[in-house]
């Protein structure tokens, strides 16, 4: 079965990930053969964006170039689509690249899919809901709501000492109990907390629940008695997110 | 006078601009210009030791295992770890494995395959018209891909970008529930393997490409660049701790002005050839396909072997690491070639670091191969367009991870 809306996948300045996210399930894969592909330079011969109903772009934006094309690419498609945190946020990107923009503060944007990469689940279920006609929502919880772990038992302040939890972590405790800091509270839903199942505390990939990173993470920051040396934890907090960006 | 043709990289993992020199119908110099911009070391400079291994693992969304892998062993080096826990050693080497036939297979599935099939049909071809021209072609692609994400899934929590090894070892370990998982997608896996032997040699996909062959022939002196120079390694993780290493590879920039002169080979091919292969096997791109299809299904092979490991199951998985001053490098073959990376460690973070990624060290030869084909197709009289499709061709036929060249390239 063929699919009416035409679709361009662009790639700007990232790893290749989050592209590469549509050929790593086969229920994602049955999708996107049975769409019609404007431009996906990564895998067709297609040489310039012309129009396409949908446009998903990954990356952020570092060179003119890229600014050029994403505009063009905003007037052509009559819906864009951030896909990953670089081109939600600027991501890894942004740290590396000083004058690096995520998409949004380049052209508008009808729909964000964080992550890095960006969970399958969710790039699966804004695709079905692209076929099927449905809506797609983010989750607006956050990590801790799926998180394995218990939940925290501490009342504020909550003494920080750790960024990787200390040897004697009981496994299925709270990191924040363990005085490791974790970014779960502060870090949108929709991952099924992957990193804390393997161990290792939230550093926010997926972005705030809802607007404002900065305020949110302010406010975190305060319910927290820190022990760590600044430059270590802006590093910590700032891995995916440049903070003061949103 | 000579005009510029500019075109598009595409069907690679990241795509570039390719400036044709082209005088009339002759097409007299190629060049490779960047169209995105990274700067992972300057990122990393001032980043705790033990971050690096994630973060460096968001250079190449393809082969995110081998900066991680490579990078733990540099930095545990440097730290003082001389080995790793024995668990540890054995995730990584699977995940390693997964690693490689997940890439091959977007390689062989996404880029040479319908480089092959646009000879069999006499049009261009990739993965959407082949999907539907080809009934069985996603399925087969999707099963190799369903496999070695299994593997890394199970080991990382997910199939792109895993989170496994970290700095003194990885974060989990394999468990009898994972290994049944991975091995009901063993059997689908080696029958997509033999369906494309089976395209090349009774579909004749190979011999129908043979028209073109000289094209595709790489420069007469080719220098090999492996991690196994000074020991032997085939599909295993090894390290090597030497600086200086580091100065023997040039380094080389994507502007053809800069690049060496030296052909130098890493990757499937090199790996072929130090495992005692025939140099006449090696010296063509089209036969570069084989081995990568062969490199695949020895990974499978070797999973299933590992499989049966107790090693895997057991034991500790992670040591802490000491905080001091010290500098390290660690090489291990990725994908498409030797990775090297190295770090000068101060206080526990980062003061200085250099990834030297495969595609670095293929693109010199690249540009070669490229610049000798339009010499070759332009004295054959070739089209034009013929000749620039070509040597399209040939950069992809090659080393199509545009990714891991972009890490470091400032913006221009
Ligand atoms: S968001 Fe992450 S996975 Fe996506 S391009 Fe950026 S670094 Fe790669
Ligand atoms: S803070 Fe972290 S460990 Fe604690 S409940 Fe939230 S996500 Fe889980
Ligand atoms: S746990 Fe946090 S860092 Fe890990 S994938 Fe989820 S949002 Fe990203």
């Amino acid at each position: 079965m063929e699919y009416g809306e035409r679709w361009a996948v662009i790639q700007l300045s990232g790893c290749s990930g989050c592209p590469s996210a549509v050929f790593s399930s086969p229920v994602l894969q049955d999708l996107v053969y049975s769409m019609p592909v404007a431009y996906f330079p990564m895998v067709t011969d297609s040489q310039r964006v012309l129009s396409a109903d949908i446009a998903v772009v990954s990356g952020a934006v570092c060179k003119r170039a890229e600014e050029e094309l994403l505009k063009r690419v905003r007037e052509s498609c009559s819906k864009l689509v951030a896909l990953g945190t670089c081109a939600v946020y600027g991501g890894v990107v942004s740290r590396e690249v000083e004058s690096a923009k995520a998409v949004p503060e380049v052209v508008e944007v009808d729909q964000v899919i964080p992550g890095c990469p960006p969970p399958e689940k969710l790039v699966g279920e804004f695709l079905i809901a692209e076929v099927s006609g449905g809506e797609f929502r983010l989750p607006s919880y956050n990590v801790c709501k799926e998180c394995p772990r218990a939940p925290l038992r501490r009342k504020p302040p909550i003494r920080v000492r750790y960024l990787e939890p200390p040897e004697e972590l009981q496994a299925k405790a709270c990191f924040l109990d363990h005085e490791t800091l974790c970014l779960g509270p502060v870090t949108r839903g929709g991952c099924g907390a992957v990193c804390i199942e393997l161990g290792v505390p939230c550093h926010g990939c997926l972005g705030p629940p809802a607007k404002s990173y900065t305020s949110q993470l302010a406010n975190f920051l305060s319910i927290l008695d820190i022990q760590l040396e600044k430059s270590k934890l802006m590093q910590f907090v700032s891995r995916y997110i440049r903070v003061g960006v949103l | 006078m000579s005009v510029r043709i500019v075109r598009v990289l595409t069907r690679v993992e990241s795509p570039a601009e390719v400036v044709f020199h082209v005088r009339g119908e002759e097409v007299e110099r190629v060049e490779l210009k960047p169209m995105h911009c990274r700067r992972v070391e300057h990122a990393l400079a001032g980043l705790p030791a033990e971050a690096v291994p994630a973060y460096v693992s968001r250079i190449c969304g393809l082969c995110p295992i081998a900066h991680q892998i490579a990078s733990s062993h540099a930095i545990e080096a440097a730290l003082g770890l001389e080995r790793p826990p024995e668990a540890a050693l054995a995730v990584r080497k699977l995940a390693l494995l997964a690693e490689h036939i997940k890439s091959h297979t977007l390689h062989l599935f996404l880029h040479a395959l319908p480089e092959l099939f646009s000879y069999a049909y006499n049009s261009p071809q990739d993965v959407f018209t082949l999907s539907k021209a080809e009934r069985e072609y996603p399925k087969r692609m999707g099963a190799l891909i369903a496999f070695s994400d299994r593997v890394l899934a199970e080991l990382g929590g997910r199939g792109v970008i895993p989170m496994i090894s970290a700095a003194g070892g990885v974060y989990s370990r394999l468990t009898a529930a994972s290994r049944d998982k991975i091995e009901k997608r063993l059997k689908q896996a080696k029958a997509a393997v033999d369906w494309v032997r089976d395209l090349l040699y009774s579909r004749r996909l190979l011999d129908k490409a043979m028209v073109d062959k000289e094209l595709y022939d790489l420069p007469e002196r080719i220098k090999l660049v492996t991690s196994a120079s000074r020991e032997e390694l085939w599909g295993e993780v090894k390290v090597y701790a030497a600086e200086q290493e580091l100065k023997l590879i040039p380094a080389v920039s994507l502007l053809s002005e800069d690049y060496s002169r030296e052909a130098l080979l890493t990757g499937p091919a090199a790996r072929y050839l130090a495992r005692g292969g025939s140099i006449h096997g090696v010296m063509n791109l089209l036969s570069h396909i084989r081995i990568r299809l062969d490199e695949v299904k020895a990974c499978i092979d070797a999973v299933e072997k590992a499989l049966n490991e107790p090693r895997l199951y057991h034991g500790v998985l992670r040591e802490r690491l000491k905080v001091s001053d010290s500098q390290e490098a660690a090489a291990l073959e990725a994908p498409r070639g030797t990775l090297v990376h190295y770090y000068r460690i101060k206080r526990g973070a980062i003061a200085e670091s250099r990834i030297l990624t495969p595609t670095m060290i293929n693109m010199s030869t690249m540009i070669m191969v490229a610049n000798r084909l339009v010499e070759l197709a332009s004295d054959l009289a070739f089209p034009r367009d013929y000749i620039i499709g070509k040597t399209m061709a040939a950069i992809r036929l090659f080393d199509p991870c545009i990714s891991c060249l972009y890490h470091t390239v400032e913006q221009l």
